[in-house]
């Protein structure tokens, strides 16, 4: 289970509302390689999966994107606090203001409201854990995106944080691969699922 | 108290805190709440300090790294049989 903690992973103070800012932000919240999705998806594959460096991967990754999940509805929050009617025709942020005002909503920056299908947990170690190495490198792409669009300092930092975070986590990914492949048989690593097939006793 | 007795005793102690919190979200200035709040706040973390030296950590900041990192041994909390 968890427990609050009163504090962001890492701080965000945005001085200046900038809702063109927020509308391809808010993609990191709701959107295809977001930190809804990227919580979700860990925190559900976590049950199935049979090593403890494995697991305890999943478990504190899956953790640490609901900060990031914070985070991110921070920074959206602060770029559409304060806006003035002009700022949100000015930014395209109407087609957003007519259905959420100014309330924080899990979308994509195209405007489809956050899905399950953005993720997967199929059950087999390898194949979930090569899925949350690519899902960690979109995230960073997604990352290196925003740093082309947006040039405001105070959203910059806590994006450039972010970003290194999905580095780390790829790497933790990989480490955790190469455990479940060290326990596997190595002239054949698909010769069994080790998340659904029991052991074989001669 | 055995680790299943003193483990149920913390998950209790745990309830306990989240639900008297709960209250004193909207009850910010009541005294007998607040008194409450505190007495079970003490027991929960005696209890989560005698359960950590003997058996393991309930959170990160409880592992003792002389005995490397305890944190992902089994079972996960999903993992009990019954």
């Amino acid at each position: 289970m968890w427990t609050y903690e009163k504090q962001l992973q890492y701080p965000v103070k945005i001085r200046r509302p900038n809702p063109a800012a927020a509308k391809v932000i808010i993609t990191q919240y709701g959107g295809p390689d977001g930190e809804l999705g990227a919580s979700l998806r860990y925190l559900s594959q976590r049950y199935t999966m049979p090593y403890k460096q494995a697991i305890g991967v999943l478990n504190d990754i899956g953790t640490e994107e609901l900060a990031h999940l914070e985070m991110i509805s921070a920074m959206v929050h602060q770029l559409t606090r304060g806006m003035t009617m002009e700022q949100i025709k000015e930014a395209g942020w109407d087609t957003y203001f007519v259905d959420h005002t100014a309330g924080v909503y899990p979308i994509a920056a195209s405007g489809m409201p956050f899905t399950a299908t953005v993720f997967a947990s199929k059950g087999d170690a390898i194949t979930d854990l090569v899925e949350d190495m690519a899902a960690e490198q979109k995230a960073r792409t997604t990352y290196d995106n925003i740093l082309r669009l947006v040039d405001d300092p105070d959203v910059k930092d806590p994006i450039r944080f972010l970003r290194a975070r999905e580095i780390v986590h790829f790497q933790r990914f990989g480490e955790a691969l190469r455990v479940v492949q060290d326990n596997l048989n190595s002239k054949n690593f698909y010769a069994f699922n080790p998340e659904f097939d029991r052991p074989r006793h001669r | 108290m055995d680790m299943a007795e003193l483990f149920r005793t913390i998950q209790i102690y745990d309830f306990v805190i989240h639900d008297t919190a709960l209250y004193l979200d909207t009850h910010p200035t009541d005294q007998i709440a607040l008194e409450y709040f505190d007495e079970i706040r003490d027991l929960y973390r005696k209890a989560v300090e005698a359960y950590a030296a003997a058996y393991g950590p309930i959170t990160v900041e409880d592992v003792d790294v002389r005995n490397n990192w305890t944190w992902i041994e089994k079972p996960w909390p999903w993992e009990m049989e019954a």
